[in-house]
Formats: C-alpha cells, structure tokens, sequence
C-alpha cells in the first residue's frame, strides 16, 4: 500500500468527527454541525454564501475571523439562539508528538478564539515526555485569558487516530480526554 | 446523565465478558487459540498494545477507572476497581452490579439508551472485541463465506434476543442462529441429554466490515485477513430462508431450565424462535407455511439415536410406546436400500404405503453405525468417513452373518431397530397425516406437539 501523508486522512477523520458529534448531543436535530479543512474564513465566508441559512453572530465572526490555513475545524451552531462554537484539530503522522506541535495547536487557537483544539498524531501516540509534561501542568493545556473583558478558556486534548479501525484513541493526556467530553463542552457553550 | 458512544462501547464489552463484583471486574476474553501467545505471537502482542494503549484509555476517560490484563488460560482484562460513574450508569441501564453479566443481564433498560446508529454500532463494537470470533474455522461452507460468530452460554434467552434485535437495528442481520434448546442442539435424537451447548449468532463479516466497528486492532486486522480468503460479497440481508428435514420431538422440550414463552413448544427453525420472540424475520420467511405444514417438519419419534446394545434396549424399556412395540424381522438387504436410496435419496421405507414410513437415510446412517462400531470405525457416535461408501465395502451376506446385523420392523409405527451383537440403532417412523393429529396448540409459533401413546400408533 502507498504510504499516506497527513492531508490524506483528513476527509476520514473530518467525517468520524461529525459522526460521533452528531451520535453524542442530546439533541442532534437543534445543531448543525459542519467540518472545514483549509481556510477558516474563506471556508465559512463559502459555506455562508452558499446553501448554508447561518445566524447573525457566525455571519459576524466569519468576517472578524483571520484567514488561517487549519487541517480541520468543527463547527457546531444551534439553530435556535444561533449561538455557535468552532473546534480546531490538528492533524499530525509523526513518530511521537511533541511540544512544538502543540504549541502550533495553541496558536491557532487563540489567534481564531476557537475554545477547543485536539492536537490528533495519525497512528502513532505522544512521547512519555510529553505526556509528563502535559500531565505535570495542567494549565498548559487549558489556558485562560481576558478578552474585551470577558474571561476566554482555550482548552486543548491530544488523541490519535487509528487509521486500521478507523476510530479515536485516547492518551488520557490534556484538558480534554475524549470525543464524548468534547462535544459535552461544547453543547454546554452552545445550549 | 447519558450514555455516549464510549460508554456504549464499554458497556458492550462489560455485557460481552465482564464479571463484576464490589472491589472490580475482570473482562474474559474467551479468544482460545487466536490469542495464544505460543500459537499466535504477534497477534498477541497486538492484544496487549489494544488493551493497554486503545481501551484503558477509554475506561479512564469514560469512568475514571485503571486496567489493565492478565493471560491465564485466555485473556483477562482486569480493573483497579469499580468507579461511582459506573455503577451509576450500570444502575441508570439496568445492567446487573454484580455478576458475570453474560449471563443474567438483559438490555431492556440499556436499549433506550442506545438511540443513534453509531451508539449501536459501539455497543456491538464491544461485543465484536470480547465474544466476536474471527477463528478461522467460522465459515459457511468454505472460504468464501466467511463469518464473525458471538457465543453465549447458560440460557439468557432474554439477552440473546436482545442482542438479535440490536444487530437488526444495526444492519447486521444474521445468517444463522443457533439457540441453546434440545431442538437445536439434537434434531435428530430425542434422548440426547448434553445439549446445552449454548448460543451462535453468526453474522456475516461482510456485513459486519461495511459499517461495523473495531476498537481491536488485532481484530479488524484478523477480519481484514479472513475476508481477503473470499472472492465475492456474501450477505444475510434478504437471505433465503428453507426449512428442510425433520426435528425430533426431544424430551426436555418441557425442561424447567427452558424460559416460560419457549417451554413446551417444539421449533423447526432457529426462526421460529425470532417470531415467538417478537424478532423480525427476513422477507423469504414463510410464516403461514411453516404453521399450515408444521407436520412435515417433525417426527414425534427420534430420527436417530445410536448406541450400544445396552443403551438402545435401556430406551426401549423407558419410553412405553416403543416396550409395548413388537419387533419382527425384516427380510429387506443393505444393497436393496443402497440401490433405492441412490435413487430416492428422500424415500419412507417400511411402511403401509410410499407416504409413510422410515426415512431410507436414516435407516442407512443406523446399519452403518451399528457395522462402524462393530468395526471400530467410530468416533464417539460418528462414523469415520461417508456412511455410505462404509455400507459399500461389504456384501449384504457379510453384514447379516459376519456382522450380524438385524433390521426390526416394528408392529405399530413407532420406531425402527437395527442391531446387532452389541450396538443398536433406532429409526423414527414418519407419518404426516399421523403428526398432524399430534399438534395440540399453535399459540403464534410456538406450536405445541404432544408424545404419542402406543394405542394410537398406526399398526403396520
């Protein structure tokens, strides 16, 4: 088998998101839940523009959004209020993960004030350093600060995809520890 | 408090093979030879890495709780305790506390819970990476039709259902089930008692690979290697369903062990089953045909039970119709049935007309045991080799002298005897005009067939 590279597993891996994210809200049919893979706000200006009927405040954010080049982000906005959140996940096939990596993840994060970001190795786990220094500091992977004098929490996770089964693994390490956990904070912000 | 679909998945793998008590659980893993370390190392270096590194990833995410395995003489996977958030969520399902729950849970309260198909699909995933098997030997027929199998033991009839209607749900209808029941398990000897062998769910794997899951990696990789075997796609979604042959009237039909909606019936097809149960049946299950021509799918006598002498004449002397039965030599030579059967390998023999009688196949699978076992050309009760090409190397002289082997009309139509000096065989007379007068009830399907006394056997 040709040996894959990292973009090649982002349509799977965008498509188990859904999937899953859709399976686990208490109620699939209040959110629309959508997957970009490339620029953010050239993608959501796209998705606006076209068959997509979104609220006012997305319709604000896409164009206060800077344009960053993501591997996948998560929409997932409710229908009703039209409040809305964005996961960012960053994909990775490299023998472990490390800091640099996530440090990558962190940025994109706070530059676009998405909430969540999963730092996501195709294949292959995170390093027994890393793993010690995420678990070490908690703060490292959920980081607050103040915008226009609102507290913003960014919190990140650090899982894998498993390419044969086509399924999520956990690393236990980070704010965030599973898919389920995700979409529970994020219905949270978005109910 | 909800179910997501991790928890789905582990609570599929606690229904599959945990057994739980106050202070943990252990999750058996009855994977035999496919996970042996000295038959399959690198498959089983691959469970290790699934369990340390895919599922206790999950339970510590999920419930907060530590495992990790033991290898006795299976897997083991074993935890550090049992978490508030389990127990709650065991609780909020209705799935036992304690215990081994393959055998006393039921899903009623979990099926609820289970509302999406990728929540489905986790539960069975769980199940798939405890009691699916991916053995080799799961086949149908050849490599072509390759098979995942689930097994239970004991008798969760409940459980079994359950499971059954969840797979439907899922998209994975099975090919065949055999449920723990003495007309599944010995449809041809009513006197055989060993036959609580438990359950099969057999699924097709090429159903199960288009959208069923694998946290196992050394699962999906063993299907993987099973289905490549196959050249083209085998499925059970709108199978055809045939009823064939005769299912003995077996004697712990009655059985306490038996569930009450099942006790008491007697069931031709593992379909049956499903229609009692309130399963849904495939398109091609003709329900109307099997009720209106029940007859002809059962012999109130056993088919064919075989034995030594002294067994044989122990049944005669138990069962009453057949030690007031009078048997009377019968002139009829092995080469005579072997000529008919090549012919009509379905003839009734021996009786008042071509309509009734003994089964010609069954009488030949009798005077080939009793001359195999003479021989010392059994195993256990099974001929070693084709029946018929053993009947083939001896001459009808040799079988009546040298082996002395006698066949025994009786003189009302019960059952057949073939014998000689110590090994015996009995043959179920089949009337269909007769076994209708025998069905007493037909409550849905479970159709309700009583024994037969000895006055109102046919004479002959």
């Amino acid at each position: 088998m040709m040996n894959r590279i990292e973009v090649d597993f982002y349509d799977e891996i965008a498509s188990e998101l859904v999937r899953q994210i859709k399976a686990n809200l208490s109620n699939s049919e209040t959110y629309e839940v959508r997957t970009l893979i490339g620029g953010i706000k050239s993608g959501l200006l796209e998705m606006i523009s076209g068959d997509y009927n979104t609220g006012d405040l997305l319709k604000d954010f896409s164009k206060q959004v800077h344009q960053l080049f993501l591997d996948i982000t998560i929409l997932i906005e409710n229908k009703v209020n039209g409040k809305f959140e964005i996961a960012i996940f960053e994909i990775k096939k490299v023998s472990t993960l490390g800091l640099t990596e996530l440090s990558q993840l962190i940025g994109y994060c706070l530059v676009s004030r998405a909430k969540f970001g999963i730092l996501i190795n195709v294949d292959k786990a995170v390093s027994r350093n890393f793993s010690i220094i995420l678990d070490d500091d908690p703060h490292l992977t959920k980081i607050s600060r103040k915008m226009d004098g609102k507290n913003l929490i960014h919190e990140f996770g650090v899982m894998v995809w498993n390419s044969e089964t086509k399924s999520f693994e956990y690393t236990n390490s980070g704010a965030i520890k599973s898919i389920p956990h995700l979409v529970e904070k994020l219905e949270e912000l978005v109910a | 408090m909800k179910i997501d679909t991790d928890k789905s998945y582990l609570l599929g793998l606690l229904v599959g093979g945990g057994i739980l008590s106050d202070s943990g659980f252990q999750i058996l893993l009855p994977y035999k030879n496919w996970g042996k370390i000295d038959e399959n190392p690198v498959r089983a270096g691959q469970i290790a890495t699934d369990i340390l590194k895919r599922l206790s990833p999950k339970w510590k995410a999920a419930y907060d709780i530590d495992v990790s395995f033991k290898i006795g003489n299976d897997w083991k996977i074993v935890s550090n305790g049992i978490s508030k958030k389990l127990k709650e969520d065991l609780e909020l399902t209705n799935l036992p506390t304690k215990g081994e729950l393959r055998s006393i849970a039921s899903l009623n309260g979990l099926l609820p819970f289970l509302k999406t198909f990728e929540h489905k699909k986790a539960f069975v995933t769980g199940l798939v990476d405890t009691i699916g098997s991916l053995a080799a030997t799961h086949r149908k027929f050849n490599d072509e039709f390759q098979i995942i199998s689930f097994e239970f033991k004991g008798n969760n009839f409940d459980l079994v259902k359950d499971v059954l209607d969840l797979f439907e749900s899922a998209g994975f209808p099975p090919d065949q089930v055999l449920w723990n029941h003495p007309n599944q398990h010995s449809g041809t000897c009513r006197y055989y008692k060993s036959w609580k062998k438990g359950f099969k769910i057999r699924i097709p794997l090429d159903d199960y690979m288009l959208q069923g899951g694998f946290v196992f990696e050394s699962k999906k990789l063993s299907a993987q290697q099973n289905l490549d075997k196959s050249k083209t796609r085998k499925t059970a979604l709108n199978k055809d369903v045939k009823i064939q042959g005769r299912v003995t009237l077996h004697k712990d039909e009655d059985s306490q062990w038996l569930p009450s909606n099942i006790r008491g019936g007697h069931f031709v097809h593992y379909l049956q089953f499903f229609d009692v149960f309130g399963l849904k049946t495939p398109q091609s299950f003709d329900r109307d045909d099997l009720m209106n021509n029940f007859h002809k799918y059962f012999c109130p006598f056993t088919c064919l039970t075989k034995g030594s002498l002294e067994y044989i004449t122990d049944i005669i002397k138990n069962e009453s119709y057949l030690n007031l039965t009078k048997f009377s030599q019968s002139n009829i030579t092995c080469s005579t049935l072997l000529g008919r059967y090549a012919i009509e390998p379905g003839a009734l023999i021996l009786g008042k007309s071509p309509q009734d009688g003994f089964p010609i196949n069954m009488v030949l699978q009798a005077i080939a045991y009793v001359v195999a076992a003479e021989t010392g050309q059994v195993r256990g009760k099974r001929v070693q080799g084709k029946y018929a090409d053993l009947l083939k190397k001896y001459n009808d002289a040799y079988i009546n002298s040298n082996l002395g082997v006698s066949i025994l009309r009786p003189d009302r139509g019960t059952c057949l005897l073939v014998k000689n000096k110590n090994y015996a065989a009995l043959v179920g007379y089949v009337n269909e005009g007769f076994n209708k007068t025998l069905i007493v009830s037909k409550e849905s399907l479970k159709i309700v067939v009583r024994e037969p006394v000895f006055e109102e056997c046919i004479p002959l």
